[in-house]
C-alpha cells in the first residue's frame, strides 16, 4: 500500500497577499481559505460542487473551491468575496442592496463572485441570460427575483 | 477534509505522468479537472491510494490542425475553452454549442474534454458527440501511443478501453464539411443538469438538397452512446418521413430494443423527442 503524502508546502496568492502553508494533499481550497486563512466569507453548502456557495476566482475564473484541491492551486491567484474589487463589484454591491438580492446571505458570496464573472464576460443582458448564467448557484431562500434584478441593474450601471 | 488520504503527485510532463501510472497501476486515479472525481472523493465513493494530478500539463491544453480540416485537441482543454471557441472549432459550431450546455461556467472552467471521455458517464455530452463525429482518442503509456475510435473507446457505464497505465492525451476531431448540417438536443429539467435524453444528428446533403447520409446517435442511455441505424434509414428515406412522428418513434423504439436500452415508456418517449428535435434542427436550414 502506497503511503499518503505527508503535508505539502504550497505558496499561492490570496486576495493579492502571498500565502504559504503546509497542508495535507486532500485539503480542499475552501477548507484552506476558511480554516487556515480565516477567510470565512467563502461559504460551504453542499461540499460536492452542486450549490455554488463556495465559488471563488482562480486566475480570474470562477471555480468551486469545495471540489478543488488546495495543492492544485499552488502558484495560482485566488480571489475570494473578501478580495473582490472593481467597478463591477461596486455596482453589484449597490444593486444587491437596492434590489433586495440578499436574504439570509448564505449564497451571497458565491453569487457575487459568479456575478462579477458574468458582467466581466459581457453576459447577463436579459432576464433569461442571467438565470441561465446563475443556474449553478442555489439560493435556498429562493430570493432569485431580487438577485436577477440586481445583476441586470449592475450590468446597466457599468454599461455592459 | 472529506476525501480519504492519498499520495499526491503533480507530474511536470506527460512522460512523468505515464511513469507514475505504470508504477501504481489501478491504485492510481488521474485527476484532470476533478469536476466528477472530486465529488466522488468527497463522498468517498472513490478512494484511490494515489492521485496523479495532470492539471499542470500545458502540453495537454494545445490544439492544432490535422488532415482534412480536423483538429487534434489536447485532452485537458476545458469545456470553457471549447465554449469560447479558443480551439478553432472544426465542426461549424457544434462543439461550442454542446460545451455551453455542460453544467455551469464554474464547472466548465475546470472540467476537461479528455476527463469527460475517460470518465465515460453515460449522461455526459462528450462521449456522445465524439462517437457521432467519428473522433479518435490518443492514449499514451510507457509502452507507446495508440489511437482508438471514440466509439470503441467508450465501452459502457463508466467503462472505457483505457488501460491503467495509459493517459488520454488528445482527441482528433474531424471537420464537419459544408455539405453537412447538424442538430443537437439535450433534454434536462434545469440549466446545467445532466441530460434526461440527448441526441445528435449529422446530415449530409447532395447538391440538390436531398439527404445523402444521416448519422444519428443517442446519449443519456444506461450504458453508452447508441447509434440508431434503423432511424438513420428512416431519415435517409426522406424529409417527409422525418416529420412523421409515429414512424420515427417506432424506429427509435426498435433501435433501443436492439441494444437492450428500451426502458419504460417515459424514457422511450424522451429519447424519441430528443431524436426528432435533433433531426428537425439538422434539416431546418435546408427545408423551410
Amino acid at each position: 500500500m502506497t503511503e499518503p503524502t505527508p503535508d505539502v508546502h504550497v505558496s499561492l496568492t490570496v486576495n493579492q497577499h502571498p500565502v504559504s502553508a503546509s497542508i495535507p494533499a486532500r485539503l480542499s481550497l475552501a477548507d484552506l481559505l476558511r480554516d487556515r486563512l480565516d477567510l470565512t466569507g467563502t461559504h460551504l453548502g453542499c461540499e460536492h460542487g452542486a450549490c455554488g456557495a463556495c465559488t471563488v476566482l482562480v486566475d480570474d475564473e470562477p471555480i468551486r473551491s469545495c471540489i478543488s484541491l488546495a495543492v492544485a492551486c499552488a502558484g495560482r491567484d485566488v480571489v475570494t468575496v473578501e478580495g473582490l474589487q472593481g467597478r463591477e463589484v461596486d455596482a453589484l454591491r449597490e444593486a444587491f442592496a437596492e434590489e433586495h438580492g440578499v436574504q439570509c446571505g448564505f449564497c451571497t458570496p458565491g453569487m457575487l463572485v459568479t456575478c462579477v464573472d458574468i458582467l466581466r464576460r459581457g453576459r447577463g443582458g436579459t432576464d433569461d441570460e442571467v438565470r441561465t448564467e446563475l443556474g449553478g448557484n442555489m439560493c435556498r431562500c429562493t430570493g432569485y427575483v431580487g438577485i436577477v434584478n440586481a445583476v441586470l441593474a449592475a450590468g446597466a450601471a457599468v454599461g455592459r | 477534509m472529506k476525501p480519504r488520504p492519498f499520495a499526491y503527485f503533480a507530474p511536470e510532463d506527460v512522460e512523468a505522468a505515464t511513469t507514475l501510472l505504470a508504477e501504481y497501476g489501478d491504485d492510481a486515479m488521474v485527476l484532470a479537472g476533478g469536476q466528477s472525481l472530486m465529488p466522488l472523493l468527497n463522498f468517498r465513493l472513490a478512494s484511490p491510494a494515489v492521485l496523479v494530478d495532470i492539471s499542470r500539463l500545458d502540453e495537454l491544453r494545445t490544439t492544432h490542425p490535422i488532415a482534412d480540416g480536423g483538429r487534434r485537441m489536447g485532452s485537458a482543454l476545458t469545456h470553457s475553452a471549447i465554449e469560447d471557441d479558443r480551439i478553432d472549432d472544426p465542426t461549424g459550431g457544434l462543439l461550442p454549442r454542446v460545451a455551453t450546455g455542460i453544467a455551469h461556467r464554474s464547472i466548465r472552467n475546470r472540467g476537461t474534454l479528455g476527463g469527460s471521455l475517460a470518465h465515460a458517464d453515460p449522461l455526459a455530452e462528450w462521449p456522445l458527440i465524439m462517437c457521432a463525429l467519428g473522433a479518435d482518442v490518443q492514449l499514451r503509456s510507457l509502452r507507446g501511443e495508440r489511437t482508438v475510435a471514440a466509439a470503441d473507446f467508450v465501452q459502457g457505464f463508466f467503462t472505457t478501453d483505457r488501460a491503467d497505465d495509459e493517459l488520454c492525451v488528445s482527441i482528433d476531431v474531424p471537420a464537419l464539411a459544408e455539405t453537412h448540417t447538424y442538430g443537437f438536443c439535450k433534454l434536462a429539467r434545469q440549466v446545467g443538469d445532466f441530460a434526461e435524453a440527448m441526441a445528435v444528428a449529422i446530415i449530409g446533403w447532395s447538391g440538390d438538397d436531398t439527404i445523402e447520409d444521416v448519422t444519428l446517435w443517442l446519449g443519456a442511455t444506461r450504458n453508452r452512446p447508441v447509434v440508431l441505424s434503423r432511424t438513420e434509414q428512416v431519415a435517409v428515406e426522406g424529409v417527409a418521413s422525418l416529420l412523421q412522428r409515429d414512424l420515427l418513434a417506432e424506429a427509435v423504439r426498435l433501435d433501443l430494443a436492439d441494444v437492450d436500452e428500451l426502458g419504460d415508456a417515459h424514457r422511450v418517449q424522451m429519447h424519441s423527442v430528443a431524436v426528432e428535435r435533433a433531426l428537425r434542427e439538422a434539416t431546418t436550414e435546408r427545408v423551410a
